[in-house]
């Protein structure tokens, strides 16, 4: 029989070694990406093997029967809103924009959402740069740099905490705007998923990816005193089969009040130097003037 | 089946606020009782990090407080013999390499002695004796009953004993 004051000692040495331990920051987030990495490699190889075993999975779109086909489609999207949500929080997404006119870097980190877009001409000069961040207590601060006047200007204000755009099909959280958060997008590529009819249309190369292709196709039921109410939206994602997430996405709409771009995405992780993508520089000798009204 | 997927997600998606809070309350509980698993506060958030990567896969099914969650994912871990740390037995080398271990001169650290039992044993002593739970609570947390706790836990106290025995008759001779 042990004695207590063995076990005594024992306890006193326990609390000892483990005084002042605080909860380390950072860990929770390092836990969903490893979460996210695990079940990618996970899904990577069940895809490459071409063999998915899913069982349950019933296919929502179009009433299809449960084909391999449908099976894999399901299989697919459920992983790619998994990557979507998790990476909205824990990457920063880099879209350019096909037609050469725009580039964003978006992220929606502990502090709120943070965005830089770089404007060019059509003749590819970098025209001027915007850049956005709300926190999450709701200031709000956008800086606009122009580079055909040399000109800057920031105005602050203090809103109320921003919320996470509501997922809904009755509305459209769609086309990307100078505003947009990576909220915003990871929103619209769900919406996108979730009320559109689905199909697979297989695989095309990427930028070197070899990346599944789904087409979303939406009837948006807007009020009817809304431009464009019962218009179609095209949403094309294609992603990379490795982790899920989108490389590239086109929007396409029959409302002329909709005009939707191709945005090539690659996602980043929040290292400093990334960070330091999302924020404006000013230019040396560039003047400060007062924000528009 | 599709929409309820995605409700699902959005649903785990408006409890982030949820998790920080849980973090902050419980998250300095938990890595003391994964340091002590794994003898060190490397291997400890190691440990840690997969046990809330595995809860987080079912973070929004989950009824009530997550934190008994979370405390069975790390003990059921580690005595399963988690390889990332500490889940092998300890050699007398790593026990000599951390902090504390056989001192010239006397001193010898039972909680580094610890690291040297077995991890089922090692987790049974750390619930009784740390995180002090009735026998019964303790094999809730590890999945076995109280009885396999009660034998886990003695044999660990006794392998202790006699280790903590021997390096001290070794650090006075």
């Amino acid at each position: 029989m042990i004695g207590t004051e063995f076990t005594d000692r024992l306890r006193e040495e326990m609390r000892h070694a483990t005084a002042g331990v605080p909860a380390p920051a950072g860990l929770v987030r390092r836990a969903r990406r490893g979460r996210r990495r695990r079940i990618v490699t996970r899904v990577g190889a069940a895809c490459a093997a071409a063999a998915v075993a899913v069982a349950g999975a019933a296919v929502a779109s179009q009433g299809t029967s449960r084909d391999p086909g449908a099976y894999t489609t399901a299989f697919v999207v459920r992983h790619v809103e998994s990557a979507v949500a998790a990476a909205g929080t824990d990457e920063i997404a880099y879209l350019h924009a096909a037609n050469g006119l725009r580039d964003l870097w978006l992220y929606g980190g502990p502090q709120g959402q943070s965005a830089r877009t770089a404007l060019f001409s059509p003749a590819g000069q970098l025209a001027g740069e915007v850049g956005y961040t709300v926190t999450t207590a709701g200031l709000d601060t956008t800086t606009v740099v122009s580079f055909a006047t040399k000109t800057w200007w920031q105005r602050s204000y203090q809103g109320s905490p921003p919320q996470a755009p509501k997922p809904s099909c009755d509305s459209f959280l769609g086309i990307i705007s100078l505003n947009s958060s990576l909220a915003d997008v990871v929103a619209d590529i769900r919406q996108g998923l979730a009320c559109g009819a689905l199909k697979d249309e297989g695989t095309q190369y990427v930028d070197g990816i070899n990346a599944l292709k789904l087409v979303s196709v939406q009837t948006l039921r807007l009020s009817p005193d809304t431009d464009a109410a019962g218009a179609t939206v095209t949403r094309t994602l294609w992603v990379d089969p490795a982790t899920y997430l989108p490389v590239r996405m086109a929007t396409t709409s029959t409302s002329p009040s909709l005009v939707g771009t191709t945005w090539d995405i690659k996602w980043l992780p929040p290292t400093s130097a990334n960070l330091a993508l999302l924020t404006v520089t000013i230019p040396p000798g560039f003047t400060r003037v007062a924000p528009p009204h | 089946m599709l929409r309820d997927a995605v409700v699902v997600t959005w649903a785990a998606d408006l409890s982030d606020a949820e998790l920080e809070r849980f973090w902050a309350e419980h998250g300095g509980h938990l890595l003391r009782a994964a340091v002590l698993l794994t003898g060190s506060r490397e291997a400890g958030e190691d440990l840690l990090q997969a046990a809330m990567e595995r809860v987080l896969a079912e973070w929004s099914a989950i009824e009530g407080d997550p934190e008994p969650h979370v405390r069975r994912a790390i003990y059921r871990l580690a005595a399963h013999g988690w390889r990332g740390g500490g889940g092998r037995h300890a050699s007398r080398e790593q026990v000599r390499r951390a902090n504390g271990g056989i001192r010239p001169g006397g001193g010898v650290e039972l909680v580094q002695l610890l690291l040297r039992l077995p991890p089922g044993q090692r987790a049974a002593i750390v619930l009784l004796y740390w995180e002090e739970l009735a026998e019964s609570e303790a094999g809730d947390v590890l999945g076995c009953s109280a009885g396999t706790v009660r034998s886990a836990a003695a044999d660990g106290l006794r392998r202790l004993e006699r280790s903590y025995l021997r390096s001290s008759h070794l650090a006075l001779g």
